[in-house]
């Protein structure tokens, strides 16, 4: 069962999803679902025996395109709603050991050309207000399946970050008259000292705002407020970007760094979001490596985060560290 | 990059992207071998997928725990995480 509850002090919704409950929890790698299904074997979702990407609705979905009834009857101070929209599993290696920073450019470049294609045909739902696609990494992050993936969230409503996120825009573009990610992204490339990598027309930069350790934002340097809005250029550079970061991520303590990475795009809801800055943020939780980093009192109950070093030392450890691979490949 | 959706047994749907001209040939053979694969576990067998072919074949220790027993092994009962 899944339904909205309205949340009133927040004022944004909350999705009840009992159901959840029953996904798996970990298996083990010979009951992997996400792996192809090899002959004589039990089936998994992906009745493949090898795959490049895959995309497909989540077993255990929080919304749905035909949702039930709200299991209870809502009052004026406490509204429901049906659960509608779509959750999607984004599958983007057969092996079950893999990790994006092993894939090559061009596969990375096939990814973004496949969460493009996810947000035109998600997007282009009438309920859907907003597509937000992520990938949850580790144990630390709380996945319950080890295989790589990512995953795709249709919401019929603009979730509170993004909505802040847009708010502070269009404010700042009203007072200035300019788009707040263009500045933002000429103030890090001015200060410099924050940069992790310089591509051809993206930038990754430990934001001087971090919350997590070694957080990482990648911008277009041109105004794009989604993937649709890059042409091929610009997608390869995302690739490389991307390729050069989670590397980094991976070399830094030497073993795959969990983390969670969130695409922040425009609405679809139809509204003008044209002053809104496409990017992706990753969001690490190691501190050390071995230590994490946890949401407590201040930063779940107040929304105040408290970082253990500064954006400007954490980029320093980024950049040492040197990132060499073959684009061709 | 071509795109080719399927619906799975419980009705949800599945989209194979494809890139290469290789991959999108294994793609659709390897999706008709696995659905003779799962005919033989489920005894069903989706519409459209009935090629039969043999992709790449099974990558022993792609999973690292054996491909080819897995291979091997008798036809087992879908997985509960599944």
């Amino acid at each position: 069962m899944s339904e909205l509850r309205w949340h009133p002090f927040l004022q944004t919704w909350v999705i009840s999803a009992t159901h959840r409950q029953d996904r798996p929890h970990l298996p083990p790698p010979e009951y992997c679902p996400l792996c192809p299904t090899l002959p004589g074997a039990y089936p998994t979702e992906v009745p493949a025996e090898d795959y490049e990407i895959v995309v497909f609705q989540n077993k255990f979905p929080s919304l749905r395109p035909d949702p039930p009834p709200p299991g209870i009857e809502g009052t004026e101070l406490y509204p429901v709603a049906p659960a509608a929209g779509e959750c999607e599993v984004v599958l983007h290696s057969a092996d079950h050991y893999g990790t994006l920073a092993e894939e090559s450019v061009t596969h990375l470049h096939n990814l973004i050309d496949v969460w493009a294609d996810r947000f035109v045909e998600l997007g282009g739902r009438p309920e859907v207000d907003y597509v937000l696609v992520f990938e949850n990494r580790g144990d630390a992050v709380g996945v319950t399946l080890h295989h790589p993936h990512g995953q795709i969230y249709a919401y019929p409503f603009i979730p509170p970050l993004p909505a802040r996120e847009l708010a502070a825009s269009r404010d700042h573009f009203e007072r200035h008259g300019r788009c707040l990610g263009c500045d933002v992204v000429a103030e890090e490339r001015s200060a410099a000292r924050r940069i992790v990598h310089d591509d051809q027309h993206f930038v990754a930069f430990v934001p001087f705002f971090a919350r997590f350790p070694f957080e990482v934002h990648i911008f277009p340097k041109a105004h794009r407020t989604a993937l649709t809005d890059l042409d091929r250029d610009e997608r390869r550079s995302l690739a490389r970007t991307l390729k050069t970061v989670l590397m980094k991520y991976d070399a830094l303590w030497g073993f795959p760094l969990p983390y969670m990475m969130v695409q922040h795009a425009r609405p679809t809801d139809g509204g003008d979001h044209g002053h809104f800055h496409f990017h992706i943020e990753f969001y690490p939780l190691h501190r050390t490596a071995t230590k994490l980093k946890y949401l407590a009192g201040s930063e779940t109950g107040a929304g105040t985060f408290i970082v253990d070093a500064t954006a400007e030392s954490m980029a320093e450890k980024l950049q040492a560290i040197p990132v060499r691979f073959d684009e061709a490949g | 990059m071509e795109k080719r959706r399927i619906i799975k047994d419980d009705g949800r749907y599945l989209i194979f992207y494809s890139f290469s001209k290789d991959a999108r040939r294994a793609a659709a053979q390897g999706q008709g071998a696995a659905g003779t694969a799962r005919a033989c576990a489920t005894g069903r067998v989706n519409a459209g997928t009935d090629a039969g072919g043999n992709a790449r074949g099974p990558e022993a220790g792609r999973r690292g725990n054996g491909g080819a027993d897995a291979a091997a092994a008798e036809p087992k009962e879908p997985s509960p995480h599944v």
